[in-house]
């Protein structure tokens, strides 16, 4: 056969390329087969998750146990600096607009407690230790003493 | 024959490279992307403290079902054994003596209703 194909001067079919297509056709159904075995059947649970990577639901009940928590003790500093780990970008329109959502629910307690923490958030910081300034000793002029003479 | 053999051979081994880099993609690249987590997946300074702000309700309320239900946000485990590790995180990791207290009263309440 390629005997007839070299006298007619024709190409003989290669098997070369017809290698690199199986192996290209075999590698994305293994990435198929990889991927779906470890993104659904079998994933990785990470246990190491920060409260900012919480789904919006999930954020809205820590906020709210945030809240809560805030209108039971009035520990500022600690609502505070528990609000910054959901990293909303204004927590204070946050706060609002969850009071907002939960007062249309009927859910008085929980709005009232959002709302106190938003004005709180809006009118003070919490307290940081306040930087003193250090001062350098100013070189004072010391006039001499002057003394009595006889 | 032997060619069909060889070619056969390599689609094989093919396919086990890629699903190696599958797996690779699913369980090394895709879980770094940390968004959509869900709350029995926080790290365990975030669910003690998670613990610490149902203990500081429990303890200006007292309602034991409403601390029950709150608790139940950090997963499917019991409620005994979620706040056993967090009280064993708090307790070793420092936290202030009323703070103890507090996660240890709900504890008790929980152990003995």
């Amino acid at each position: 056969m390629n005997e007839i194909l070299q006298k007619l001067k024709l190409p003989t079919p290669t098997v070369k390329n017809k290698g690199a297509w199986f192996i290209l056709t075999g590698l994305i159904l293994g990435v198929i087969l990889g991927t779906a075995y470890s993104v659904w059947i079998n994933p990785v649970v990470l246990n190491n998750a920060h409260p900012a990577s919480l789904i919006a639901s999930d954020k809205d009940i820590y906020r709210i146990t945030v809240a809560q928590v805030y209108a039971a003790t009035g520990n500022f500093d600690r609502a505070y600096r528990r609000l910054e780990l959901l990293n909303d970008v204004d927590p204070f329109f946050t706060l609002g607009a969850q009071a907002q959502r939960a007062l249309a629910a009927g859910d008085g307690d929980q709005a009232y407690a959002l709302a106190l923490l938003a004005s709180a958030l809006q009118s003070r910081q919490p307290t940081q230790p306040v930087p003193t300034a250090t001062f350098q000793n100013i070189p004072t002029q010391t006039l001499p003493i002057p003394t009595q003479t006889p | 024959m032997e060619r069909h053999k060889f070619r056969f051979i390599l689609f094989g081994i093919a396919i086990l490279v890629g699903i190696a880099a599958g797996i690779f993609l699913g369980w090394g690249i895709i879980p770094v992307r940390d968004v959509n987590s869900e709350p029995q997946t926080l790290q365990t300074d975030y669910k003690t403290d998670y613990v610490l702000m149902i203990s500081e309700l429990y303890h200006q309320d007292s309602d034991l079902d409403m601390a029950l239900s709150r608790l139940a946000y950090l997963g499917k485990s019991p409620p005994m054994e979620i706040m056993l590790s967090a009280i064993q995180f708090a307790d070793e990791n420092g936290y202030a003596a009323k703070d103890l207290q507090l996660m240890l009263r709900l504890f008790s309440s929980i152990q003995n209703p």
